[in-house]
């Protein structure tokens, strides 16, 4: 079996120097940025080493990417750590491409190293990162899947190498473990290897080399340079903006009881209120660009619907509000009454419900035909995805299979003119790991697809009054390959970077006793009162300490946090830890020192002591659930 | 061979790089392939290198002949850079006294210094030694010598996949040994490999030690040009430091609205509870130096040790297959405050004398003492021999009283005064300043851009936890105070130091300044590390 490695130069996020913000704009410079190979890459390059290295026969990993000549850099990287060949696709046309421009220019090199470098063997993985650092889209590789027409394993957390070797994948309700039983098929890795390091012999081998990597044009693939780069994307980059919110200004509270009521404040306020509610887009549009229903995926979970659901229904809502167009939610899997009623009484007028079996069971190549079938049937102006791992390992296919511009990971949605068209939606979305902004318009498509963070929008409420009609959808089902080898198994903790609220500890903590005694209970409680998944978190100085073990430690390397809610208690705020908390919605602080920096940095305070303080809260937030 | 070179060249700074342009030019001529690599810790190039710099640009004419036709934007930088005006001032806390400059050693000739980045500096370097054949690799970190029949043979790389604690993780990759018939270390001051070679082959016998400064820089955007002025080189000394602390300020015009302002420091400071970082900010906050740096924004900061001992601190430069060059020799000049130029010439001279061993293929101290020869006729030596008994003047008790005015004579001292180091000069006496500018060693440690992985084995550690709790009652625990990054903090029960490996500047300073010697420090993994950018 061979394997080709998907691989993108990115910007060096982790490193960015105080230079490279520009004032006036709030915008980065990018070009004063690093370039590295995206972190999630060194993953699936150690993927494929693996599996080459366990498979009895060998294999060739081949690793394949698009930029310009300077990314043969990464190239020579991945071939310093153990990778077999490289392959740089650089022409003039390929600039400016989109998600689902990249994707088709890579699965026609995917293809053409199928015939030439494979001799025909269709026997072969596509690995690539989850995401790259700088677009955080997800789409490419599952745009790539669908553009190949082959299986998908998104979110792969864990390998078990061997003759058949088993991935295991995070779907929206926890880990699975899923074999393949045809090929090709498409991975994506999440950070879940020790990655391997270049040799210095390997290194020196590979950059010795006269003709180390290959090089491919336009040329080479036959790609019709109408359906590549800039011309070939259904995308657009419209504006680049400052994420900075005006700065932060702590409001201090007295005691426990005000802290509690202003943490509950701030939450509420920092909610973003549903398009409709904007002012300015209030006026139906004369001559919209686009027209028909606008579209919501009804993610399923076990035991109902995806809370994300509710969230997209009355964003929806707003925007058929302004355009004058109705809203239908596509409902997949067995038939269910409940459900039904339940997205008509959330803002549905039209429910779309497709029944098959095989789409039921997490099979994203049934799903994508069943979605895709309703989206070519009622061709809607605008469809939303939740932003989940399950939305979005399938928005891309569907996107892809529909010719759809789609936008990852929105935070903002709004409906206004640009380029001379009306009423278009302008999706806008963090990149650059968050450190911009980015408004995204679609273009040359009929459908304006995007999928939406969750958390981000208010959900709409239930009003068992409303009327909508439910509709069956009947289609050939296309399925997957994917056996399913184990049954779903919860993940293995609240882990950091996905929790909604977390309660950092700092060297103001005293002892590893303090953390067990006041920020576990804290953590629960105020879990509780939110309801928000909660973890309790360390900072570096708190872990250099002993009091917290090292898995805690918020920050780690270029790792940045971003919940609902961030609690600081003891932590005064060095730079560093600043610079990994600041995505965080609400930041509250909880420190006896008055001049502490974290206070400048915090959207509510207390000065007082943790051991004071925590207790105080305890009661309080008791009393309060108790008292509902 | 992979793990086989002709020519291995430890440290991609001026000095290494310098060496390998010269190897290369050599075999180029004679018509002979000759494979060089280089090896250097830093993730890229220049990413480790910092000075202030005053650069004496002669020495790039005889290693790239035309380098001032040509047509980079770090050639029209330098060229632009060509320091105008040169200023000596001694501070008190508030004001500032011009010194004429007949009466500052060492100022002659300015006309052919410019303000550099050695950082920029090394990376163009980077690609001229590419250029020319030479292989530079980055990322990987020498360990130590291969001593084969009593000569240097190459050196071991570091292994790598170490976790936190001491074991091995999926992706351990055991130390490569690189052959080399001939070696060169320039793998800068306290280079752990030259470290090893001078321990071994006893090159300081007979030599006084290694003194060491610390130098503290930063870089900062200025809204326009003219606070401080164009092409402007300002050195000071008195205020902030104390009578008796060795050093002095600069600031320096980096054109495009930037400046470098640094403080350098002899580690033989004898206050416990001495702050360079915090010093540092005193010396801004001089109205001479605060004026000029009004409205600023710092970019980039960074910290480094200069071996100042001068000429009768450094070691025999060879042993059978192995020649020093650099600050890994101590090439710095003290009455210039200058040396890069020097680094450039001892490499490009261990580049020559390495080539010739190869050809002959003689790596015996016989071969090899044609190095120092050519250092001599190049006038290396002579230039360091003015400067011989400079630090010397300073360390008498009476510190820069004595010394300033020492320093006009020290060059016709004819013998050689001795040293004292550094580690034992600390003593329970504090400096007693309430230091406290916002601007702290966290900042200034995230400005470095410094990162290491805390999921791999610290790099430092502490030999005897018991020395550390002895240390803070009999001195007062220096580390917690001198480390520019904050690395040393005493944990609140006073069981033991905690250590934040993290941000470490590769200094090293701790490795000179603990009193016991208890602070162990290894290279870390390559890639790891500050990432100075214009340093």
């Amino acid at each position: 079996m061979n394997i080709v490695v998907l691989l993108k130069q990115v910007p060096d996020i982790s490193n960015i120097p105080a230079d490279a913000w520009n004032h006036e704009t709030g915008t980065l410079k990018r070009a004063m940025l690093d370039n590295v190979l995206n972190p999630f890459d060194f993953h699936a390059i150690t993927c494929a080493c693996r599996l080459r290295d366990s498979l009895p026969g060998g294999a060739r990993v081949v690793c394949l990417t698009m930029g310009i000549k300077t990314a043969s850099e990464i190239l020579l990287d991945a071939m310093s750590r153990g990778a077999d060949e490289g392959i740089l696709l650089t022409d003039p046309v390929f600039a400016g491409a989109d998600t689902s421009a990249t994707a088709r220019t890579l699965a026609l090199a995917i293809r053409k190293i199928e015939r030439e470098l494979f001799d025909g063997n269709r026997e072969y993985l596509v690995v690539a990162g989850m995401q790259s650092v700088d677009g955080d889209t997800a789409q490419v590789p599952g745009q790539v899947s669908e553009a190949l027409g082959v299986d998908l394993v998104a979110y792969v957390a864990g390998v078990d190498y061997g003759k058949s070797p088993a991935f295991r994948r995070i779907t929206s309700s926890g880990l699975q473990a899923v074999q393949l039983t045809r090929y090709p098929a498409v991975l994506t890795m999440t950070d879940c290897t020790e990655p391997l390091y270049p040799s210095f012999a390997r290194c020196r081998r590979v950059r010795t080399r006269p003709d180390a990597f290959r090089v491919w044009t336009a040329e080479d693939l036959n790609a019709d340079a109408e359906a590549v780069g800039g011309k070939g994307s259904w995308t657009q980059v419209v504006r680049i903006f400052s994420p900075l919110q005006e700065g932060r200004n702590c409001r201090y509270a007295r005691d426990a009881a005000e802290l509690v009521s202003l943490m509950t404040d701030a939450l509420q306020k920092t909610a973003k209120p549903a398009s409709h509610d904007h002012p300015g887009t209030t006026s139906r549009p004369e001559k919209p660009a686009y027209s028909g229903p606008v579209l919501v995926y009804a993610e399923r979970s076990q035991d109902g619907l995806a809370p994300v659901v509710y969230e997209l229904l009355s964003e929806a809502r707003g925007l058929a509000a302004v355009l004058g167009e109705t809203v239908g939610a596509v409902l997949v899997g067995a038939r269910s009454e409940v459900l039904s009623r339940e997205l008509i009484a959330r803002g549905a007028d039209s429910v779309y419900y497709v029944v098959d079996s095989q789409a039921a069971s997490n099979d994203s190549m049934a799903l994508c035909s069943a979605v895709a079938d309703v989206v070519n049937k009622y061709e809607p102006q605008i469809m939303l995805f939740g932003a989940t791992p399950h939305g979005r390992e399938l928005a891309p296919r569907v996107a892809y299979a529909t010719a759809s511009g789609l936008t990852a990971d929105c935070t903002h949605l709004s409906i206004g003119d640009h380029g001379g068209k009306e009423a278009v939606l302008l999706q806008t979305r963090p990149a650059l790991g968050g450190n911009i902004m980015a408004t995204i318009v679609s273009k040359s498509c009929r459908t304006q697809m995007a999928t939406v963070r969750p958390g981000v929008f208010v959900p709409a409420v239930h009003d068992a009054q409303r009327k909508g009609s439910v509709v069956e959808h009947k289609c050939a089902i296309r399925t997957g390959s994917l056996k399913v080898i184990s049954a779903d198994a919860p993940l293995p903790k609240t882990e950091l970077v996905t929790a909604e609220l977390i309660v950092t500890g700092g060297a103001g903590m005293h002892s590893v006793g303090n953390f067990e005694r006041y920020l576990r209970p804290l953590a629960a409680a105020l879990g509780e009162r939110f309801s928000l998944r909660a973890t309790v978190g360390a900072s570096r100085r708190a872990v250099e300490h002993s009091y917290a073990r090292r898995e805690m430690q918020v920050g780690q390397t270029g790792q940045t946090v971003g919940p609902a809610m961030y609690v600081a208690i003891g932590v005064s705020g060095a730079v560093q830890h600043i610079s990994a908390i600041q995505k965080s919605r609400v930041i509250v602080a909880i420190n006896p020192d008055p001049k502490a920096p974290i206070f400048r940095t915090a959207d509510v305070g207390i000065v007082g002591k943790a051991e004071t303080v925590i207790p105080r809260m305890l009661e309080v937030l008791e009393s309060k659930v108790h008292g509902e | 061979m992979a793990n086989e070179v002709d020519i291995l060249i430890v440290g991609a700074g001026p000095a290494g790089l310098a060496a390998a342009i010269k190897i290369c030019e050599h075999a180029k001529a004679s018509g002979r392939a000759v494979s060089v690599a280089v090896v250097d810790k830093s993730p890229k190039a220049g990413y480790h290198c910092l000075s202030g710099a005053n650069f004496e640009v002669d020495c790039l004419d005889e290693l790239v002949p035309g380098w001032r036709d040509e047509h980079s934007d770090f050639i029209r930088q330098v060229l632009g850079q060509k320091v105008a005006r040169h200023d000596t001032y001694f501070l008190t806390r508030t004001r500032a006294l011009h010194i004429p400059s007949p009466l500052v050693p060492g100022t002659s000739r300015r006309d052919r210094n410019c303000t550099i980045s050695i950082a920029d500096l090394a990376a163009w370097m980077a690609d001229k030694a590419t250029q020319l054949g030479a292989e530079v690799y980055y990322g990987f970190a020498a360990k130590e010598p291969v001593i084969d029949n009593g000569a240097i043979k190459g050196v071991v790389l570091r292994e790598r996949g170490i976790d936190r604690d001491g074991n091995r993780k999926g992706n351990y990759l055991a130390p490569e040994t690189v052959r080399a018939k001939v070696t060169i270390l320039a793998d800068g001051v306290c280079g752990p490999v030259s470290a090893k070679v001078i321990e071994v082959f006893e090159l300081d016998r007979g030599r006084n030690p290694q003194v060491f400064s610390i130098g503290l820089k930063q870089l900062l955007k200025l809204p326009n040009r003219d606070h401080h002025g164009i092409n402007k080189v300002l050195h000071t000394f008195g205020y902030p430091l104390k009578w008796n602390v060795f050093g002095g300020g600069f600031l320096y015009d980096m054109g495009a609205a930037e400046v470098a302002v640094g403080l350098v420091m002899g580690l033989d400071w004898r206050y416990y509870d001495l702050n360079p970082q915090q010093e540092l900010e005193l010396f801004k906050r001089h109205p001479l130096i605060a004026q000029a740096l009004e409205g600023g924004e710092i970019v980039t900061a960074g910290a480094k040790m200069i071996p100042e001992g001068g000429f009768y601190s450094m070691p025999k430069l060879y042993a059978p297959g192995v020649l020093l060059a650099g600050d890994a020799a101590g090439m710095v000049n003290l009455l210039k405050l200058k040396g890069i130029h020097l680094a450039i010439s001892s490499g490009m001279s261990a580049g020559e004398v390495a080539f010739r061993a190869l050809l002959s293929g003689d790596i015996s101290d016989e071969a090899l003492c044609e190095y120092p020869r050519l250092l001599e006729d190049k006038g290396v030596f002579r230039e360091l021999r003015t400067a011989r008994n400079m630090r010397q003047c300073f360390t008498t008790p009476f510190g820069l009283l004595v010394g300033a005015p020492m320093t006009m004579v020290q060059g016709f001292i004819p013998l050689r005064l001795g040293i004292g180091d550094d580690r034992s000069s600390t003593k329970h006496v504090s400096i007693r300043r309430s230091y406290g500018a916002p601007f702290d060693r966290k900042t200034f440690a995230a400005r470095s851009g410094t990162m290491h992985d805390e999921n791999l084995l610290s790099h430092i550690s502490i030999r005897e936890d018991r020395e550390c709790l002895e240390c803070m009652e009999q001195i007062g625990g220096p580390c917690a105070k001198f480390c520019p990054a904050e690395v040393y903090s005493f944990r609140d029960d006073m069981s033991g130091i905690a250590i934040s490996s993290t941000d470490c500047l590769h200094c090293r300073t701790c490795a000179i300044k603990c009193p016991k010697d208890n602070i162990d420090w290894q290279t870390p993994e390559g890639g790891f590390g500050p990432r100075f950018r214009h340093m």
